[in-house]
């Protein structure tokens, strides 16, 4: 079953279409990459689907159910979580409290906030720096920890915005390892610009240019796709070439 | 009375109100243009203004005109430096901080006002205007320096304007206001700029003081309502638009004077409040426009 | 020791400390420390949104007068029993901040400061302006048969100054107990999740509108239980508890004492009550005080005594 589809969603900001006529569907249970060139719109895209963004036109359906006008947090209950391009913690508070105050929402209700913080904390490999007040992390683990509290949710689908941005390749290995994990039981969108993370871990692939879905579909697809080479793939091996 | 006499009597004060309404907005709107900072202790500044001119023109009993004059002169000077050295040993140090500065100069309003009752005492005190002469109209006399309050307003505000489009120190304050770092990299001396727009916009409500006090009497807690009506003619009129600001005080001044004339100032001033209030929830555009709303 | 059981501790010992006082204290101090009690009430009111929550108004004072007001008019015209007048104070008081909340929760930051500012003057006016019921600024004196209550079989006199003391402690401890209970919970986990990063709090699953408006209801009702008692145990009510100046004084404890910690408010308001008290012996303007210490705060001390003490020595305090 799909777990969420749009139809014809689009975002305007003034005369800009930054989001344009986009159906896109996506399975439950995959690990679906969003990627296109800078300012194509994917994050405007997926502020949409969480609900960060208003959209202007078309609808969003989520296990069935229209969400297109939900407000952000009751996307988030009904088990959409986001994690933020650029974090977005409680830098004052431990790692702890702020797994706990995701936690609190979490979809899974059988367990404690403070067993599920836990077991988030322990899922990413945080679970040893818990007392830690967040914002002396280093940034790879600030990282970490965003996702951390977006998988403290138990969300059915989980929608990270670059997480490997400003990491390390030893850091981006232990990152996609955890996604795997993670996928076990959550289905996973991540917007990514790094195409050997997004190759190795993504099922199947999307590509926004320019605020439109040019091409979907497996990443052996999408490689073989010209559309997406003349849009996008080329300039990036262009650019890992030198 | 007739009616239209009765009116146009009402619209007198109210350009009266308006005016010096404008001056002491102005300073307020300055400041927070510029600095994005707002200014809790303006009222005072406004007070300090009108003791300051009691003291001068008293010391110089014999001659009105020129204690008035001298009045107009030193007040101004004395308040800028007194919010000269409150931004350079407060606000500077809490980093313009939005919140934490309201906080400070809540502190400041308080030390101000407390200091004035200390040295002035809790009496509300007279200044004699410089020169007395009556305007007759068919239907009624009308005070002659309340024309001119009117007049010397409008100069003064005419200069201010000049200031600020025409002149390289308003080029300089724009630059400030529009992106605070741009200006550094540019060699604009952001902190003396922002200690001159606070001294410069609490000497502004000085000299609005100096000119009502003829007309109202100088007291210690004379600060609250000039602090309450520029807040309004500064949210309705938007800020960092010295036209904006203007044109809402000479609106707010014209209808304030206008309405406690037929009605109770307590239910004009009640009304008036609320609907501010309401503004700056639904249309904060004006005012805090910069801001992104969550 | 357990966190909890720690501060349980702690703040039974504070209680039991007042309690013990009224032993040693001479009949002028007994009041002081009353009133002290019952302002430090709405200081923890006040707290509540602005130490937790992280939203400064700078107009409680409507929340403490429309206690006050509501418990004194219905005592007044209405002839109603103290039990019924204190409740019903503490109801309007609720009640307007669930209405303000609505309204000024829309804005943040300074917005949200000079809107309830403007809120809290327009109720000042209000009340100036139905002189002919509040008698304005004069203010009236509750009639003598509101002086005493039965209640529980047990009969108040409210002109014994110990019965007030122990009522006001009464109080004092309820408000520390509801607080305690409330900054602890799931609940105070959301404020303290509002105030350190709300837009990320809502991207977790929290309606933050609502946690806020609930958030403001409370402290109102806290705010307005302090006016409400403070209106029927010293039988007067007054426009002067209106003004600007009882906005400002709750924000002073709480800055002085530590925003943010449920003992801070209780300590600054007792420090503050007897700064002030000591000034006025010498001087009118003793106002000046609370306009230096508020700077001295702000610039030096912005954590206040509690919040310097729990980030240096225990940080299990609440």
């Amino acid at each position: 079953m799909s777990l969420l589809v749009t139809r014809q969603v689009g975002k305007r900001f003034g005369g800009l279409k930054a989001v344009d006529g986009v159906d896109f569907v996506l399975e439950e249970g995959e690990i679906h990459a969003l990627i296109g060139p800078n300012g194509a719109g994917k994050t405007t895209f997926v502020s949409l689907l969480c609900g960060r963004l208003e959209l202007t036109k078309g609808d969003i359906y989520f296990n069935g159910e229209e969400i297109t006008n939900m407000p952000a947090w009751q996307r988030v209950r009904k088990g959409i979580a986001y994690t933020f391009q650029i974090t977005s913690i409680y830098p004052n508070l431990t790692v702890f409290q702020n797994v706990a105050i995701a936690a609190q929402h979490s979809k899974e209700m059988s367990l404690s906030v403070e067993k599920q913080a836990h077991n988030a904390l322990q899922k990413v490999g945080l679970d040893e720096l818990q007392e830690q007040e967040a914002g002396a992390l280093a940034y790879g683990h600030q990282r970490v920890l965003e996702v951390a509290m977006g998988v403290a949710l138990a969300p059915e689908l989980l929608i990270l915005d670059e997480p490997t941005q400003g990491l390390s390749d030893i850091e981006i290995e232990q990152f996609c390892q955890m996604i795997r994990e993670v996928n076990r039981d959550t289905t996973v969108l991540l917007i990514e610009h790094n195409m050997q993370v997004v190759m190795s871990l993504a099922e199947r692939i999307s590509v926004l240019d320019q605020g439109r879905l040019i091409a979907q579909g497996t990443p052996a697809e999408i490689q073989a796709n010209a559309k997406v080479q003349a849009a996008y793939l080329g300039t990036v091996e262009g650019e890992n070439a030198t | 009375m007739d009616f239209g006499p009765f009116l146009f009597l009402a619209t007198l004060e109210g350009l009266v109100q308006a005016a010096v309404l404008c001056l002491t907005a102005l300073g307020l709107s300055l400041v927070f243009g510029v600095m994005r900072v707002v200014n809790v202790a303006h009222g005072e500044f406004y007070m300090l203004g009108a003791v300051l001119a009691y003291w001068v023109t008293s010391w110089l009993a014999g001659s009105p005109a020129i204690g008035f004059a001298l009045a107009l002169l030193i007040a101004p000077l004395l308040v800028g430096v007194i919010a000269y050295l409150s931004e350079k040993l407060v606000l500077r140090r809490l980093g313009y901080d939005p919140e934490a500065t309201i906080v400070a100069t809540i502190g400041i309003l308080y030390i101000l006002q407390q200091s004035a009752l200390l040295t002035f005492g809790p009496d509300a005190r007279p200044v004699e205007p410089p020169f007395y002469f009556r305007v007759e109209f068919p239907w009624f006399g009308y005070s002659g320096y309340k024309l001119i309050v009117v007049a010397a307003a409008a100069v003064l505000l005419a200069l201010a304007w000049f200031v600020i489009t025409r002149t390289r120190l308003g080029l300089i304050m724009r630059a400030t206001q529009f992106d605070r770092q741009t200006a550094q990299n540019y060699g604009i001396d952001v902190n003396r700029v922002y200690a001159l727009v606070f001294a410069a916009g609490a000497a502004f409500a000085a000299i609005a003081a100096v000119l009502i006090v003829p007309i109202q009497q100088a007291h210690y807690l004379m600060g609250g309502d000039p602090l309450l009506l520029a807040f309004i003619v500064v949210i309705i009129g938007g800020l960092g638009s010295v036209r904006g600001t203007l044109l809402a005080a000479l609106l707010i001044g014209l209808s304030d004077g206008i309405l406690s004339v037929f009605f109770s100032p307590t239910l004009a001033k009640m009304v008036s409040t609320t609907l501010v209030a309401l503004v700056l929830v639904f249309k904060p555009e004006g005012l805090f426009g910069h801001r992104s709303r969550l | 020791m357990s966190n909890g059981l720690k501060s349980a501790v702690l703040h039974t010992a504070v209680v039991v400390g007042f309690l013990l006082l009224q032993y040693v204290l001479p009949e002028y101090h007994l009041l002081s420390v009353t009133r002290i009690m019952l302002l430090a009430v709405f200081a923890m009111g006040f707290n509540l949104l602005f130490g937790y929550t992280g939203l400064l108004s700078l107009g409680h004072a409507m929340f403490f007068s429309a206690g006050m007001y509501g418990a004194g008019l219905s005592v007044y015209h209405l002839g109603w029993s103290v039990p019924t007048a204190f409740i019903f104070g503490i109801l309007c008081g609720a009640l307007l901040g669930f209405l303000i909340g609505l309204i000024a929760l829309r804005t943040t930051g300074v917005a949200f400061m000079i809107v309830t500012l403007m809120f809290a003057k327009v109720t000042y006016l209000v009340i100036v302006y139905f002189t002919q019921y509040t008698r304005g600024d004069e203010g009236l004196v509750m009639p003598a048969e509101s002086r005493s209550f039965d209640l529980f079989g047990m009969h108040f006199s409210l002109t014994d100054s110990v019965t007030r003391y122990n009522l006001a402690l009464g109080l004092l401890a309820l408000t520390m107990f509801i607080v305690f209970l409330l900054v602890r919970g799931r609940f105070g986990r959301s404020l303290i999740a509002i105030r350190e990063n709300e837009s990320r709090t809502k991207m977790l699953g929290y309606n933050t509108f609502f946690i806020k408006l609930k958030a403001l209801t409370v402290s109102a009702a806290l705010s307005a239980l302090s006016g409400s008692a403070y209106a029927l145990m010293f039988a007067y009510i007054g426009s002067s508890f209106a003004n600007i100046q009882y906005s400002i004084d709750p924000l002073l404890y709480s800055l002085l004492g530590g925003a943010g910690t449920i003992l801070g408010p209780v300590f600054g308001t007792f420090t503050m009550f007897y700064l002030i008290d000591i000034a006025s012996e010498y001087t009118s303007a003793y106002l000046l005080v609370t306009g230096i210490v508020l700077v001295i705060l702000v610039l030096y001390f912005p954590r206040g005594v509690f919040g310097a003490i729990r980030q240096n020595f225990c940080r299990w305090l609440p």
